[in-house]
């Protein structure tokens, strides 16, 4: 049996990102460096400071179109430095997803 | 002296719907209801928090967690939302762990392992994704950087990282018996043997759990007696 092409990776996770980074302040940081449109889904999932297990740093899930625009967003963000309100800095890493699903539109609402 | 004893956290009462759905309903009452219960909620308001539930998998019960999968299969056919957080919130978890390697984490990462493979059962995962995450818990710290680092992550009397594989080979291995999913598990229990022998001494437990896990799904299989051996066996794969 013929094997079918490996599909080309366009989801990547972005880790490391500061707590307090909220979904708005990354979607607007990732827009200003020139990728607003270009990416077609983004997850963020929010860290948190707690008194008892410290801090959990936040990561965003991004979908790209092709995969050239990965190689341009993992070139500007890979190491890119995010610097919290307080000064100090989060270097970024740029990652392929490990599950590269992306949740796909709903014709209707669930009719429960 | 009056201390008033330990303060049960306040959630609102939508949130503790859903733990009590998620932690106490399940298995006791039909799955079926408890997805039905929970389509009924106000989704955009309640999916944060279900996914959250979700992903901790170690407040429910061991022998529930195929539920639990069964609950995030059900839900992603009216939500695909939720079934590609709680994959990416696992996938997390399962990197985090990798990287910190701390004691007090192996049962909250045995049952990650556990609900992944529930999840390639029930179809959310491709068998790819079971078998890169196999291959990436091998090879965590060896395939960059230097050795040293790879002996402080993985030393070589640790032997979790064969515990996470026979979990996850436990919970889907019944699958892989035919075509090409049994000729790619075929080859990862080289690289799994090559890695055991590679340990020094592997305790019992661990050991009784390889017994099984060979037993259950390749009682025929030679198993691999030497470092050199299952070396040459890679070579051979590889030369493939």
């Amino acid at each position: 049996r013929p094997r079918r092409p490996p599909q080309a990776r366009t989801k990547v996770v972005v880790r490391r990102l500061p707590p307090s980074l909220t979904e708005d302040a990354f979607r607007e940081q990732v827009d200003q460096k020139g990728f607003g449109g270009r990416y077609t889904w983004l997850s963020f999932s929010p860290g948190k400071i707690s008194a008892k297990r410290g801090e959990v740093l936040a990561r965003a899930y991004l979908a790209f179109a092709s995969p050239d625009d990965v190689i341009d967003f993992a070139a500007e963000f890979n190491g890119h430095s995010f610097v919290n309100e307080k000064g100090r800095s989060f270097t970024a890493a740029v990652e392929f997803a490990p599950f590269q699903k992306v949740p796909r539109e709903h014709k209707k609402q669930d009719p429960r | 002296p009056v201390t008033g004893g330990r303060k049960r956290k306040e959630r609102p009462p939508l949130h503790e719907y859903i733990r009590h759905l998620i932690l106490e309903q399940l298995g006791k009452v039909d799955t079926e209801k408890v997805i039905k219960q929970i389509r009924k909620l106000p989704w955009p308001e309640c999916e944060p928090y279900l996914i959250k539930c979700l992903n901790k998998v170690t407040k429910t019960k061991y022998g529930h967690i195929h539920l639990v999968g069964s609950v995030v299969a059900g839900l992603g056919r009216y939500h695909s939302t939720l079934p590609v957080a709680v994959v990416d919130g696992l996938m997390e978890e399962v990197r985090v762990g990798m990287e910190e390697n701390l004691p007090h984490n192996q049962q909250k990462r045995v049952a990650t392992f556990r609900l992944l493979g529930e999840l390639y059962n029930y179809q959310v995962i491709s068998s790819l994704m079971v078998f890169e995450t196999l291959y990436s818990v091998l090879r965590y710290g060896y395939d960059r950087g230097s050795e040293a680092e790879a002996y402080k992550l993985d030393p070589p009397t640790d032997c979790f990282r064969i515990r996470l594989c026979c979990t996850l080979l436990e919970t889907v291995g019944k699958y892989f018996s035919s075509g090409s999913s049994k000729a790619k598990m075929d080859r990862f229990l080289v690289y799994l043997q090559r890695y055991v022998l590679l340990k020094t001494s592997v305790p019992q437990g661990i050991r009784f759990d390889l017994d099984d896990l060979f037993e259950a799904l390749r009682p025929k299989m030679v198993r691999l007696a030497t470092y050199e051996e299952a070396c040459e066996e890679v070579a051979a794969i590889e030369a493939a």
